[in-house]
């Protein structure tokens, strides 16, 4: 807010983004150079660079290359979030996703928000799986990664601030413990998610998650490109049971991506089925 | 098929499209533009749209060979992500400049944009330029409702608004338990100058939370008057790290002669490293002759850091009457120190000195060689040679510097070697150069030679940036 942002140039754009792109599969279209300027001219300042170039320079050719460029990547990638974001697919997980697995005869099922940023999803998900008395009934175990190692570190620590409630009941609030400005959340929450550090579009992700019966993956996808997008939802799709259901963002589609799922209108949000 | 909305005002044609538009209507946008010569810029706001049929991409395709015919700017508003999708999809994003136009959101929509971070500060900006009743009534509405998110973008909106009208708001947020509407409080009393709230500010100054120091040190700076750099003085010596770094940003903020002389001794005094890094920086601010001495006296610190920060300093600031010392320094041990060096020669035109930065060259890590390269095409009546040498190094940076350089040195020789580097070059990077340098000359023939070998191109980015400028 206070810093005045270093302009990038357009060659300077086109080098950055495919660094970033080429480490993180995230692709940053022309309409969000703002962004890039924004995230990272506090990290340019530090080094005392006032140039984009001098700082692809450092990322090049610096003995700590290695370290500037996980530093990057956690930079670009911060996405902010709050609990019960697009809380549709949410209750029809409890309501209909979780109910009917278990009725199936499933004494384990396995759910994974990717990416989960700061974590405010997986928790979210299992405090409404809490509430709703299904850890009782089935196994339930929640995988949670991110590409970015800050933000998964933040999520281990489970502590919030106000901006993550916007608007959640009051009663929502009971699964955190108040500390001056901050609230952690409570352990019987927390026990039942795994963090892990993992890139959603390199194959690797399928033998660090295993199989899974759901898999939320919202508002990410518009940040890859077809290719990546491709890539990642053929990995959702080799790691997704049968059936398996997929929860994008309510801006996203499949559409021109993948003919492996059935869209599913269920009311108040979409769901994503596995073709048999 | 819909009826086609549009406006043309001061050359601009913007059409709102419907989603029951169709084909013939987008054929529409092709005859008002050819009977309005005045148009120069056309925008196709997609707003109410979010989903577009295959043949209404074919009419958006010829509305862009139209407008590329005439040399009329086209752009896209309001691309919902599913549109973004399918012209991604189609390889059509290219084609066009994809931009937000808030005009068309209705108000309330338009608000919810504060709890969106890629959007909120555009929003705000959009907002404060607009400015009217109807928007402060809003804005109030969200700070009396309390949302900390939306009350820090309403607060900071009316700042940049210069709504002075509501200055006992801004000074009761002041209060707030929540940083970020504390933070923003406190810039906008800065901006609209309320003198009254400036000791409160200091009692923030010790303040914990992010964001909320760095706002009372702007608007300290803001609200300044001869007492402040004397003020703030005292912080400078505070055993609290933070409290001395916060008033070393308000002195350079302040940037007065009392405030150099406060940050000029502090150097001499302050022991932690950090907090001198910081001294070295905001040192570099200011442009009195003492400056540069102070700096060119840290590059033989001990502290790495204060020596690149200083070396930096010195870069932005030019050599000015410390060029031997800078040049010596290009081949320091710490290359980063280096690299800064050689860029703080821009402009030097004796004949000597750029004979001895080209001596560093081959003694030199490559961060600190292309700093070189880049400080020669900025310098006067240098010999090409040196830069042509560098085109058919193994490097690619190396390459692309050279070629940049020589641009900036003599744009014929440039054009030359652009032309041949983009049909033989390896590496996209130096395509990607010298692309610029043949779109920014545009000698004759030059869509030709461009298009001659998209075929074979295989970089996208490349694919774009000619596409782009000259359509496929």
């Amino acid at each position: 807010m206070l810093l005045n942002s270093i302009k990038i140039n357009d060659q300077e754009f086109v080098e950055l983004k495919d660094i970033i792109y080429k480490n993180s599969g995230i692709m940053f279209a022309e309409n969000k150079k703002y962004l890039l300027e924004n995230r990272l001219s506090k990290r340019l300042a530090d080094l005392n660079f006032t140039t984009f170039k001098d700082y692809i320079y450092y990322l090049k050719y610096d003995i700590k290359k290695r370290q500037e460029l996980d530093t990057l990547i956690n930079l670009v990638t911060i996405n902010e979030t709050y609990f019960l974001r697009e809380r549709g697919q949410l209750d029809y997980l409890v309501s209909n996703i979780v109910p009917d697995l278990i009725k199936a005869g499933k004494k384990s099922i396995k759910v994974w928000s990717a990416p989960c940023s700061t974590g405010e999803e997986p928790y979210s998900i299992a405090i409404l799986l809490k509430n709703a008395g299904l850890f009782d009934k089935a196994s339930i175990d929640i995988i949670a990664t991110d590409i970015n190692s800050e933000v998964v570190a933040l999520a281990k620590k489970g502590e919030y601030r106000q901006a993550s409630f916007r608007g959640v009941p009051s009663d929502f609030m009971r699964n955190f413990d108040v500390q001056g400005q901050s609230y952690f959340i409570k352990d019987d929450i927390k026990r039942h998610v795994r963090f892990n550090t993992g890139n959603i579009t390199t194959p690797a992700i399928t033998s660090l998650i295993g199989k899974v019966d759901v898999i939320f993956c919202r508002n990410v996808l518009i940040y890859f490109d077809m290719d990546g997008k491709q890539r990642t939802i053929k990995n959702f799709y080799n790691i997704l049971t049968d059936p398996g259901y997929l929860c994008l963002g309510h801006s996203e589609t499949l559409n021109k991506i993948s003919e492996d799922f059935t869209m599913k209108n269920a009311g108040t949000c979409i769901i994503y089925m596995k073709k048999k | 098929m819909g009826e086609l909305q549009y406006e043309i005002k001061n050359g601009v044609f913007k059409v709102h499209i419907n989603p029951d538009n169709d084909l013939s209507d987008i054929s529409e946008v092709c005859n008002i533009v050819e009977k309005h010569s005045e148009v120069v810029l056309i925008g196709i706001d997609l707003y109410k749209c979010s989903y577009i049929q295959s043949k209404f991409l074919a009419g958006l395709i010829a509305v862009k060979k139209l407008a590329m015919s005439r040399k009329i700017d086209i752009e896209l508003l309001n691309v919902c992500d599913q549109i973004a999708q399918v012209l991604q999809s189609t390889n059509l994003q290219k084609l066009f400049v994809i931009k937000d136009d808030f005009a068309s959101y209705p108000l309330d929509t338009l608000f919810e944009g504060f709890l969106d971070t890629e959007k909120a500060d555009t929003v705000s900006e959009y907002l404060a330029a607009n400015y009217d009743e109807k928007i402060q009534n809003k804005l109030i509405e969200i700070i009396e409702k309390g949302n900390p998110l939306l009350v820090e973008y309403a607060l900071l909106t009316m700042g940049k608004a210069q709504d002075h009208q509501n200055i006992e708001i801004y000074r009761k947020a002041l209060n707030s338990n929540e940083a970020n509407v504390k933070s923003a409080a406190i810039l906008v009393l800065g901006w609209i100058g309320d003198t009254h709230s400036k000791e409160q500010l200091y009692s923030y100054l010790a303040a914990k939370e992010i964001g909320v120091f760095e706002a009372v040190a702007a608007s300290i700076a803001l609200l300044s008057d001869d007492t402040d750099s004397e003020k703030l003085a005292k912080y400078l010596h505070d055993k609290d790290e933070r409290i001395r770094l916060v008033a070393i940003y308000a002195l350079s903020l302040i940037n007065d002669e009392k405030a150099f002389e406060y940050l000029s001794n502090a150097i001499n005094e302050e022991k932690d490293e950090t907090v001198r890094v910081q001294l070295a920086k905001k040192i570099a601010l200011f442009k009195d002759e003492r400056a540069g001495k102070i700096l060119l006296g840290l590059l033989d610190d001990a502290s790495i850091q204060i020596r690149e920060a200083a070396a930096s300093g010195l870069s932005r600031r030019g050599s000015g009457e410390f060029t031997s010392t800078l040049v010596e320094k290009i081949g320091d041990r710490d290359n980063w120190v280096g690299f800064f060096a050689a860029k703080s020669l821009a402009g030097i035109d004796d004949e000597k000195i750029i004979k001895k930065i080209e001596s560093y060259y081959d003694k030199v890590e490559q961060n600190v060689k292309l700093a070189v390269i880049e400080v020669l095409g900025k310098c006067k009546g240098v010999d090409p040679s040196f830069l042509l040498s560098k085109l058919d190094d193994a490097n690619e940076d190396i390459r692309k510097e050279a070629l940049n350089s020589l641009n900036l040195m003599n744009s014929t020789v440039a054009l030359t070697v652009a032309m041949k580097l983009y049909n033989t070059d390896e590496s996209w990077l130096v395509r990607y150069k010298a692309v610029d340098i043949i779109l920014e000359q545009k000698p004759v023939g030059y869509d030709s030679l461009l298009r001659g070998r998209l075929k074979d191109e295989t970089n996208k980015y490349i694919l774009e940036h000619i596409i782009g400028e000259i359509g496929e």
